[in-house]
């Protein structure tokens, strides 16, 4: 069942088109994401759903009913947004029994909620404490705290963990993937953090200049990006990109021709899709560094190239490889000692490359 | 220039050396005691969380801080009362700006004016630094007419441009988003190695450290938690903080006993009992296991043990798990697309060469082997 429902919303400020023609959905008991760079209009969406903003077109739907001209307080909707907005004067166990107080609910009861609300977010030893005296990450706890004490048809949480430290975030989104599943809640969060994204969500939205990119779970996006944005965002270290020209070889097969040196593309690929419409078209060729595999000179569709530099991380390494002018980042096993300026055979995985339109950026392959 | 200044020691050597370094803000104690070497033509990582001291330390050595006490030598020399610009060192902050209103050729050159370096040598080092920063096409070009790389480039390049001893920066590429980051380590790497630059790094991400450090000293709350090389530092970590501070995610700690049976040592947690291969002495003891050396079990093997799963969510190629095991959240990745649910029950296999044991006060007693049967 669809939860959440957006069709064709717009959103202008003034001249500003933040948010142009998007619609998805969200399934009941479903972690959807939202993800883009700042200004691509994801937290507009958000202020929109909670009824913050007022839509400049479209429609909204919660649980099959439209809610365009409800206020915000009536929508069945809990909010926590990056600015904390807690009282002042009131301590955290206050500030997160508040939104209690107005549901009639008995003392003890009451005492129970905030009590697990305060363990599950570590936030114990300030329960006494006034906003405040405690930190940016603290306070930013306690406003996630008050969205999730309540019980609401959504949840919507707007870079909840952005104030917190490294291991605080890796730790909390944990915390806020069990809170989700366990209680079957409805979650939509916004971040401009992909890897948070991955780490957490069942689907992922990718936005960017107000326009929905592509929408599905985070091994389509990893996989099978619908475009170089999305190629682009989605991933850490990033998909390694070589801009060129797609030509016909003399073997008949096809390549990307780059300034230095030509990519071919693996013959059976070609089989997928006809690739003749984009000939002589200006096209970038993505491979991410995983599916990279360092291989023997004989080995077919082996590339040369030579070592720019080696990271061990330990458990993992990265080369960084200059091939004519082109530069391939391949993960490696750790361990093995690597000379600057060495030479080098790799391949592509074939089944993971892309090839995308440069100038529409689409993904062609 | 002293003729003794001139003369070069050779790659490895020690170039600086803090004996016993302290620093107070008032009656804050910033540095407790810094031992360190940075050996010539290496990369010295400094590595701490926030409030460790680490900028303090490299403001001490180019001397925009005096010390309470304990001796910095450089070259041999004690340097405690040389002025900044006497210590032929230079520095970079997280935060520099660019001159938005010259050219890029002119923000590299104008920080070698100042040394009144002559024309012809100043516009040969400009051109060589900027061909090995890849920024050598955007020369008359000014900064507002570059990406956010480029000009991050550009910045490193005033600080390489100067030819002094011993280059100290402070976060670097902080500020820069993940992706460029990743590309900028490369770079960094490729020019340390290629003029072999001594330098001094602070970072508070392990990922650099352990991409950039020949040698890597882990500092926390104004103390030295470990100094060595980077493969001791991952290997070998002196304590529990420093096996933390590597990896991501980070070392997974189970608190148990060692006793010993029929001549063979187990480790034991709870229910969970682990044979180790070599005989140790019997007590309590933190155990310490990395994420690569957990692994769904096979039917066959020893050291399986049952988890439940905590989460899980995706990191790109690989899934990411946290399980209940025992009383600890072990955090572990593992290679594919497994779903898992919350709750489930699974059968991990802890692959023991490489764990650390640390004692009770959380220091590392020994590695085990390589070699687990």
């Amino acid at each position: 069942m669809d939860k959440l429902i957006l069709e064709n919303v717009y959103k202008n400020y003034g001249e500003v088109e933040a948010v142009k023609d998007l619609s998805f959905s969200v399934k009941d008991r479903e972690f959807l994401s939202i993800v883009g760079p700042s200004g691509c209009g994801k937290s507009s969406t958000l202020r929109m759903v909670a009824g913050l903003e007022v839509i400049t077109a479209g429609n909204i739907f919660l649980d099959g009913e439209k809610i365009n001209s409800i206020r915000a307080r009536d929508r069945d909707i809990a909010l926590a947004f990056e600015s904390y907005a807690l009282y002042p004067h009131l301590t955290t166990y206050k500030n997160l029994a508040f939104p209690l107080q107005t549901r009639r609910m008995s003392r003890d009861r009451m005492r129970e909620k905030v009590q697990s609300i305060l363990s599950l977010l570590h936030l114990e030893e300030y329960r006494d404490m006034k906003p405040g005296e405690l930190s940016g990450g603290q306070q930013q706890r306690i406003s996630l705290g008050r969205a999730l004490i309540r019980d609401a048809s959504a949840y919507l949480l707007d870079e909840p963990l952005s104030h917190l430290d490294a291991q605080e975030r890796v730790d909390l989104r944990v915390q806020l993937q069990r809170i989700q599943k366990l209680n079957e809640l409805t979650f939509i969060l916004v971040t401009h953090d992909q890897l948070e994204a991955l780490a957490m969500s069942d689907r992922i939205l990718v936005m960017n200049e107000g326009r929905l990119q592509q929408i599905g779970t985070p091994e389509e996006l990893y996989d099978d990006p619908v475009n170089l944005f999305v190629a682009d965002f989605i991933g850490e270290p990033p998909m390694n990109f070589a801009r060129g020209t797609l030509v016909k070889t003399d073997q008949g097969g096809l390549a990307v021709q780059c300034e230095e040196r030509s990519f071919s593309i693996p013959r059976h690929l070609m089989l997928k899709k006809d690739l003749s419409a984009y000939l002589n078209g200006k096209v970038v060729l993505g491979v991410r560094p995983e599916y990279i595999h360092l291989s023997r000179k004989n080995d077919t569709g082996a590339i040369q190239g030579r070592i720019y530099s080696y990271e061990d991380l330990g458990e993992i390494g990265y080369l960084l490889v200059v091939c004519d002018g082109e530069r391939f980042l391949i993960e490696v096993e750790s361990g093995v000692s690597y000379r600057m300026h060495e030479e080098v055979f790799f391949r592509f995985d074939e089944e993971r490359v892309c090839i995308f339109a440069e100038a529409s950026g689409k993904r062609m392959l | 220039m002293t003729r003794e200044e001139q003369t070069d020691t050779s790659n490895g050597e020690d170039l600086l050396v803090l004996r016993n370094v302290h620093k107070n803000y008032g009656s804050v104690e910033a540095l407790k005691g810094i031992d360190l070497v940075a050996k010539k033509g290496e990369c010295l990582v400094i590595l701490g969380p926030s409030g460790a001291g680490k900028t303090t330390t490299l403001k001490v050595i180019a001397g925009l801080e005096s010390v309470r006490h304990g001796e910095i030598y450089f070259k041999k020399r004690l340097l405690n009362n040389l002025e900044p610009r006497e210590r032929n060192v230079a520095m970079v902050f997280e935060t520099y700006a660019l001159f938005p209103h010259v050219t890029v050729y002119e923000n590299l050159a104008s920080s070698l004016r100042a040394l009144k370096m002559d024309e012809k040598e100043l516009e040969e080092r400009v051109r060589n630094i900027a061909t090995m920063l890849g920024i050598y096409p955007f020369l008359s070009r000014r900064p507002g007419f570059l990406s956010g790389g480029q000009r991050q480039r550009v910045a490193l390049g005033r600080a390489l441009v100067k030819p002094v001893d011993l280059y100290l920066m402070d976060e670097p590429i902080a500020h820069l988003d993940a992706k460029l980051r990743y590309q900028m380590i490369g770079e960094f790497k490729h020019l340390q190695e290629t003029l072999k630059i001594s330098l001094i790094y602070v970072t508070h991400d392990w990922r650099e450290a352990m991409s950039l450090g020949n040698h890597i000293i882990v500092l926390n709350r104004g103390q030295v938690e470990q100094y060595g090389t980077k493969d001791e530092v991952f290997r070998r970590p002196a304590n529990t903080f420093v096996a933390q501070i590597i990896g991501d995610p980070p070392m997974n700690l189970l608190r148990g006993a060692i006793s010993s049976r029929e001549g063979r040592s187990m480790f034991k947690a709870g229910n969970i009992i682990l044979e180790l291969k070599e005989r140790l002495d019997r007590g309590n003891v933190i155990l310490g296991i990395r994420a690569s050396k957990i692994h769904l079990a096979t039917s066959t093997g020893n050291n399986r043990v049952s988890a439940e799963v905590y989460s899980s969510g995706r990191h790109g190629m690989n899934t990411v798990v946290s399980m209940k095991l025992g009383d600890e959240i072990f955090k572990t990745e593992f290679r594919g697309r497994e779903q898992f649910t919350i709750g489930q029950r699974i059968t991990v296999q802890l692959d023991l060469s490489g764990a650390c044991i640390f004692d009770e006060n959380r220091q590392l007693i020994r590695v085990l082997g390589e070699k687990d049967g």
